[in-house]
């Protein structure tokens, strides 16, 4: 399921925020997707966003809990980042809940 | 034949023991993990692996890399079994062959906890008495269907 989010539009030329703006490809997996209804999203952020704001624009604000959102980990182009990596243009960033495999 | 391999097949568990064959080497230790039938006293009727499939073949290759690197061992392979598995069948593989058994089993035991620490691969369970949750190693998301429904 592929679904486009735009961010709200604010003070500005239209052109002016397409210029600026970034697009990057999000994928949820297990309770991220079930909770989102979506398992890959296409964002288009501000430059200078980092991946631990994805969250954000993904859930509703009460969508979720502090702890769920404390135990994501982030992955960008298939590699754990840290939560304050900024983001590129083109990037494929993961959702990551707490994994169990074995 | 691959070194890390993911598949919704079963595991092909003898062909991968006999990958491992090298004269040179007098242990070999192999660890399967198979799907329980309970899960926190729960009895499980269903469960399914998904991962994201690129990153968890980079993982696991990273792991082997690592494990080659640091004992003394001829050969690692590891294989993850993703969708349906049915109670009893292996969703996970490890075999390790070194000259001695050492570090073959050090090897195995440490490669086993990497996956489970850094593979991006979740188990869904469903439950006899009708819920289902994303199985965590520590703590647990748990929801029930009304929930997972509504979320």
């Amino acid at each position: 399921m592929l679904e486009w989010f735009y961010l709200p539009r604010s003070e500005g030329r239209l052109e002016d925020q397409r210029r600026l703006a970034m697009r990057v490809k999000v994928l949820l997996f297990a309770f991220l997707r079930d909770r989102s209804g979506f398992e890959e999203v296409m964002l288009e952020v501000p430059r200078g966003t980092r991946v631990a704001e994805l969250p954000g624009k993904i859930f509703p604000q009460d969508g979720l809990r502090p702890d769920d959102w404390g135990r994501i980990r982030y992955a960008v182009n298939l590699e754990y980042v840290a939560s304050s990596r900024g983001l590129r243009d083109g990037d494929e960033v993961a959702l990551i809940p707490p994994v169990a495999g074995g | 034949m691959r070194m890390v391999e993911i598949t919704e097949a079963p595991i092909p568990v003898t062909r991968w023991r006999a990958e491992m064959e090298d004269p040179a080497c007098g242990a070999v230790v192999t660890f399967e993990g198979l799907v329980r039938d309970h899960h926190q006293g729960k009895k499980v009727l269903r469960l399914s692996y998904e991962c994201y499939k690129p990153m968890a073949l980079k993982v696991l290759a990273d792991i082997r890399e690592k494990a080659l690197g640091r004992w003394k061992i001829a050969q690692l392979l590891i294989a993850h079994r993703t969708g349906e598995i049915p109670i009893g069948e292996a969703a996970v593989l490890v075999a390790a062959a070194s000259a001695h058994r050492k570090e073959a089993f050090e090897a195995a035991a440490w490669a086993m906890d990497e996956i489970k620490r850094e593979a991006p691969i979740w188990k869904h369970e469903t439950y006899a008495d009708g819920t289902s949750l994303w199985v965590e190693d520590h703590c647990v998301e748990g929801h029930s269907h009304e929930q997972a429904i509504r979320a």
